[in-house]
């Protein structure tokens, strides 16, 4: 279906689609007032649990995949339990903890054949599948957007106590939040590791969360479509700016990441920045005269 | 007993980033993901002296210098503008995050990857007999520096004017300043003791190691945090008691399940406290919870 496409656009196409769906994992536990860095970790979950019943137990390629969303809605639910008590700097600590916890097993364990990572991965996963898959996301991200589900996350995300006030059960939609943001990053790992046939433990670092937490934050925290736009302005980006690739990139992200928490702290397309942004423009004329 | 020796040893390193941590945390609320990078470039700083000819003193000096420049500096610009602006508690959380990448990556840049050889002229060299044990001269100092920093902050922030300014600042800046305190002085006064404390603690590092790189500090940044969570979040001596708590288990991990194992011994008692007890050994108070 996309086979029109040169190998290498298509191979960006994939790249950015599967960040899409790790930044939506990011985005929708972020919208529940949720501040987590677990997504590298549970990605890691994800791309191990299918790569290795695939190529170990010849399952086929999408029960894999299913049976990666399943491991990492589990494990999300399981950690949420006793972890979702804690707020704000306290759940950011716990779930970062569990990410390196992930991370450093994997590379330590024997079965999944530590810091060398799996190789050799039927790659079946192809652009149509990608594309359908996040169309599928993204249409869900909008019907919860639009629905009694969408807005309650919200009102926790502004005020968790008047929201309890409101007769929404706080717990239960934060459990359900993680489960689905634990799903969702596993879920991508999986895509990810049939897409590249190899995996290894260093590619969920640190690094991969702070590229995701900077799409998210410019593309802004209100709408889906925000983060997904900036996921492939900055792809685009990536791909003609010359500093792609060394060892600036880090530079850049952090840099953007500063200067867009001192601009516009929910994002760039956060009603807060358009507005003032529109006064700004709006002064204009008056400045001229 | 002997493995018990090298735990404090490399325990009382973690409570001098603890303290530094937990300093921050205690007066501004801030938990900072650069104290790591300012730990390398202070650690840089002191090379740079020491590649010059400096004494060793002077070279600590420098390096504190650096660090407690830079500290600064991250606080007057970036920190005071979140600050202003009435930031929620995850734009500093991500802010430092970036503000670690962009220092790590000039460093890494500027060294061009490499890793630097520290020389170990003229610090503490050989061990001691104490109490029957061969204790190394210098994890005795780097145990000794620890335990005067604790004592000397303790002694600051609770019997001196600035200190209980700071003390004041960290209840409530808004009454601090209607009592003539000025925040923005305090904040600076923090940062400044802790990039010092971060800065020895690089240069303690860099020694043991003999040698120092871009991404020395990097595995110690959860370090810290796993020390002042297990101690309790902005305690003083919750700092040194956690951060020589961590050594010890850490070189009983190594030794009785495996070097491996050790790795993840910070971020499994960040889990565990913060399951059981978010409060850590001396917090005040609780995280909050439902």
């Amino acid at each position: 279906m996309f086979e029109w496409i040169p190998a290498y656009q298509r191979f960006l196409l994939d790249v950015t689609l599967i960040d899409i769906i790790l930044v939506i994992s990011l985005l929708i536990l972020f919208q529940c007032g949720l501040f987590s860095m677990a997504t590298a970790g549970f990605a890691a979950i994800g791309g191990y649990t299918s790569a290795l019943l695939v190529t170990d137990a010849d399952w086929p390629v999408p029960l894999g995949i299913l049976a990666a969303v399943f491991v990492g809605a589990t494990l999300a639910v399981s950690f949420g339990l006793p972890v979702l008590r804690l707020r704000g700097i306290y759940l950011a600590l716990g779930s970062l903890a569990l990410a390196q916890v992930i991370v450093i097993g994997i590379a330590n364990v024997g079965f999944t054949n530590g810091v060398f990572g799996i190789s050799g991965i039927p790659t079946e996963v192809t652009t149509g599948w990608l594309v359908a898959i996040v169309a599928v996301i993204l249409l869900v991200m909008e019907l919860i957007h639009r629905s009694h589900f969408g807005r309650a996350m919200k009102a926790i995300r502004l005020d968790e106590h008047t929201a309890a006030g409101l007769g929404i059960n706080v717990f239960a939609y934060r459990m359900a939040t993680f489960g689905i943001g634990g799903a969702m990053a596993a879920m991508a790992g999986a895509l990810e590791a049939h897409r590249t046939a190899v995996i290894s433990p260093d590619q969920y670092d640190f690094g991969l969360l702070v590229v995701l937490l900077t799409y998210m934050f410019v593309g802004g925290v209100e709408h889906w479509l925000g983060p997904v736009l900036a996921t492939i302005g900055f792809r685009i980006l990536n791909e003609n700016l010359e500093f792609a690739g060394t060892d600036w990139e880090n530079f850049y992200y952090g840099s953007i990441l500063v200067v867009v928490m001192l601009l516009a702290p929910d994002g760039l397309t956060s009603r807060r920045f358009t507005q003032r942004l529109a006064r700004i423009f709006r002064r204009r004329p008056d400045l001229a005269t | 007993m002997q493995q018990t020796i090298n735990g404090l040893a490399s325990g009382s390193i973690y409570a001098l980033l603890g303290l530094g941590v937990t300093l921050i945390w205690g007066v501004l609320h801030v938990l900072t993901f650069t104290h790591a990078q300012v730990l390398t470039w202070g650690a840089f700083g002191s090379l740079i002296a020491i590649n010059r000819g400096y004494p060793v003193p002077v070279a600590i000096l420098v390096g504190m210098a650096v660090a407690a420049g830079l500290s600064v500096l991250i606080d007057s610009t970036v920190l005071e503008m979140l600050r202003r602006r009435g930031a929620s508690e995850y734009a500093f959380v991500v802010a430092t995050i970036g503000l670690a990448f962009m220092l790590e990556s000039i460093l890494r840049n500027r060294t061009r990857a490499r890793v630097e050889p520290y020389s170990r002229d003229g610090f503490p060299r050989g061990p001691i007999e104490l109490l029957g044990q061969n204790v190394p001269k210098l994890q005795l100092a780097v145990l000794a520096t620890s335990l005067i920093a604790m004592a000397g902050l303790a002694i600051w922030l609770n019997h001196t004017r600035a200190g209980r300014g700071m003390k004041a600042v960290a209840y409530s800046p808004e009454t601090a300043t209607l009592l003539g305190i000025n925040p923005r002085f305090i904040y600076a006064v923090a940062y400044t003791v802790s990039g010092m404390l971060a800065a020895l603690a690089g240069v303690f590092v860099a020694v043991s190691t003999a040698s120092v790189s871009y991404s020395s500090g990097d595995r110690l940044l959860l370090t810290a945090f796993a020390v002042i969570i297990l101690g309790g979040m902005g305690s003083v001596p919750g700092a040194v008691v956690g951060g020589l708590i961590l050594g010890v288990i850490e070189v009983y991990a190594t030794v009785h399940v495996s070097s491996k194992f050790s790795e993840v011994v910070a971020y499994l008692v960040i889990l565990v406290v913060l399951l059981v007890r978010p409060s850590g050994l001396f917090g005040a108070k609780e995280a909050t919870r439902v």
